[in-house]
């Protein structure tokens, strides 16, 4: 098999067989994306790399327990959002600096969203930045305070379950489960 | 690469797909220059895409920082492959491909490959040589209590049913939960010690039934035939050797139960509701029918309430009471296979639950 013209469910497959080239080329066509994905979410390099490093050996590891359905890419980010959930929750003690720092990150997105604080983004590249999300959507997510966007952010997009979000953000599973209500019902309120 | 204008309504998970980030735009997450409906976006899409995760690492490439750090994990990665699954082999040899592919299918969403893979572990195989040597004791105890008096008024026997459907349960637990890269993935997922457990129980069981039959043949063609009232009618010749495999029985329709329960409850909670259940079941009729002081209505029937007690518990094993332990099996396969999602190894992606209008909580 040559690894670089095969798609991503050949490569894991022939991956579980421990074919060392096609996860290697899997790594590279999957831990960019994994990489800079982390980063968005914690701000500490050091953790961020060894998830990294975790989560694709992890994958490496259950490769033969891939049920072929979906996207190898959403499988492979599951396990890193885990592995992300895990290192918050050994560093127990650091757990709150993480959380504030996750609620840092957001906090300053969301200040820079709505109080047109953005003056350090250069407006050159402002122009070129070109909105994903248009209308009443865009609208009803930036519209969101940081808390609540934080938890739509972990349950949502991650797939993360009520108790590993959390884990990650450091706030009661109760207070996830009442905040993912309220930011649900906000969008949804938004958007009729 | 050229990426064709981007045109913000379309759904990044159509496919083939016509949309595709621009660079800039991709240059903008890595330096976490989004605001969060759009970085949300473009990380949906990106899952999504493989030319976009493409062009996200030829960005990535040119940043020294970043490349050097995804070198670093990927020679860490790749210096440690995982040893080859013992089972992967056996299963080379045993099935067609075919038949192996459509098997790992089935089962790979419940991580059942996995759990057959761990019982044929020499370290987990005592938790098999438990429940076959457990199996086949029960049998013959009571074989022999059933068989000598015709009246089962043994006190221990509705105490070996409280037993049996723990007994793999319990094997489980012993031959060593911590052993196995397994544990450590597994553990990444919600309720993982519970579904272990009984994945690894359940396993255990199924792995017995054969050895279990095989040692009921030999106790069979030692002590003879079953007594009646224990095998099923009209196969008395046969069904001696199936008495071990009928105390498997329960377990493992029970450690089933447990697991499809646990779609819906915590897992700890469903085994605790089926465990809670079974004992109602075993031992209020033959405690209650046992004491004589509960035959209120009187002296009269203090006579048949002991052997209606113990015959209680016969009846679970006898004949008309096969059937039933094998559709309760049945009905918890089926409710594993048809809601396996709501373990939560999978969730649906961002785009399936907006297009759905939000999910649920």
């Amino acid at each position: 098999m040559d690894p670089a013209a095969a798609d991503d469910a050949a490569l894991l497959r022939a991956s579980a067989r421990g074919d060392a080239a096609a996860f290697g080329e899997l790594y590279d066509r999957l831990a960019p994306m994994v990489l800079v994905r982390l980063r968005r979410r914690c701000s500490d390099d050091d953790v961020v790399v060894d998830v990294l490093q975790e989560a694709f050996s992890s994958a490496w590891r259950a490769a033969g327990t891939w049920d072929g359905r979906g996207d190898v890419a959403a499988w492979v980010w599951t396990i890193a959002a885990r592995r992300l959930v895990d290192a918050f929750r050994r560093r127990a003690v650091r757990e709150k600096t993480a959380a504030v720092a996750h609620h840092g990150h957001v906090e300053l997105e969301h200040l820079h969203a709505t109080s047109g604080a953005r003056a350090w983004v250069p407006s050159a590249e402002e122009d070129v930045v070109d909105g994903l999300l248009t209308g009443p959507l865009a609208a009803a997510v930036e519209g969101l305070s940081p808390e609540l966007r934080a938890v739509l952010q972990a349950t949502v997009l991650d797939g993360l379950s009520t108790r590993e979000a959390a884990v990650l953000l450091g706030v009661p599973e109760g207070t996830v489960k009442t905040r993912a209500m309220r930011a649900r019902a906000q969008v949804r309120a938004a958007l009729a | 690469m050229s990426a064709p204008q981007p045109q913000p309504q379309s759904q990044p998970s159509a496919s083939p797909q016509p949309w595709h980030a621009s660079p800039a735009l991709l240059v903008a997450y890595t330096l976490g220059r989004l605001s969060a409906a759009d970085a949300w976006s473009a990380e949906a899409h990106l899952v999504s895409c493989p030319s976009c995760r493409a062009e996200l690492g030829r960005i990535v490439d040119d940043v020294d920082d970043t490349r050097d750090v995804l070198a670093l994990a990927r020679t860490r990665v790749l210096s440690q492959p995982p040893p080859a699954p013992a089972a992967q082999r056996l299963g080379q040899r045993a099935a067609s491909a075919g038949l192996r592919r459509a098997i790992v299918r089935v089962g790979a969403r419940s991580g059942a490959p996995w759990h057959l893979r761990w019982v044929v572990r020499p370290a987990s195989l005592g938790a098999v040589a438990l429940a076959v040597a457990a199996a086949t004791a029960f049998a013959g105890i009571s074989h022999v209590v059933v068989g000598a008096t015709n009246s089962p008024t043994s006190g221990t026997a509705w105490l070996l049913w409280l037993l049996a459907p723990a007994v793999p349960v319990a094997g489980v637990a012993l031959s060593g939960l911590g052993a196995g890269d397994e544990l450590e993935l597994e553990l990444a997922t919600p309720s993982a010690g519970w579904r272990l457990v009984l994945w690894r129980a359940l396993a255990v069981v199924v792995t017995a039934v054969p050895l279990a039959l095989l040692a009921g043949w030999v106790t069979a063609s030692l002590t003879g035939p079953a007594p009646p009232g224990l095998v099923p009618p009209g196969t008395s010749g046969v069904s001696g050797a199936w008495l071990p495999v009928l105390w498997l029985l329960p377990a493992l329709a029970l450690t089933a139960t447990a697991l499809a329960l646990g779609t819906w409850l915590v897992l700890w909670q469903a085994a605790a509701v089926v465990g809670v259940v079974w004992l109602l079941v075993v031992g209020v009729p033959s405690l209650v029918l046992r004491t004589p002081s509960s035959s209120a209505v009187g002296s009269a029937l203090d006579s048949s309430a002991t052997p209606f007690a113990s015959a209680w518990v016969v009846h679970l094993i006898s004949g008309w009471a096969q059937p039933v332990w094998l559709l309760v099996l049945a009905a918890a396969v089926v409710v594993v296979v048809v809601r396996r999602d709501a373990f939560g190894t999978v969730k649906p992606s961002l785009t399936a639950r907006w297009t759905t209008g939000g999910g649920e909580a």
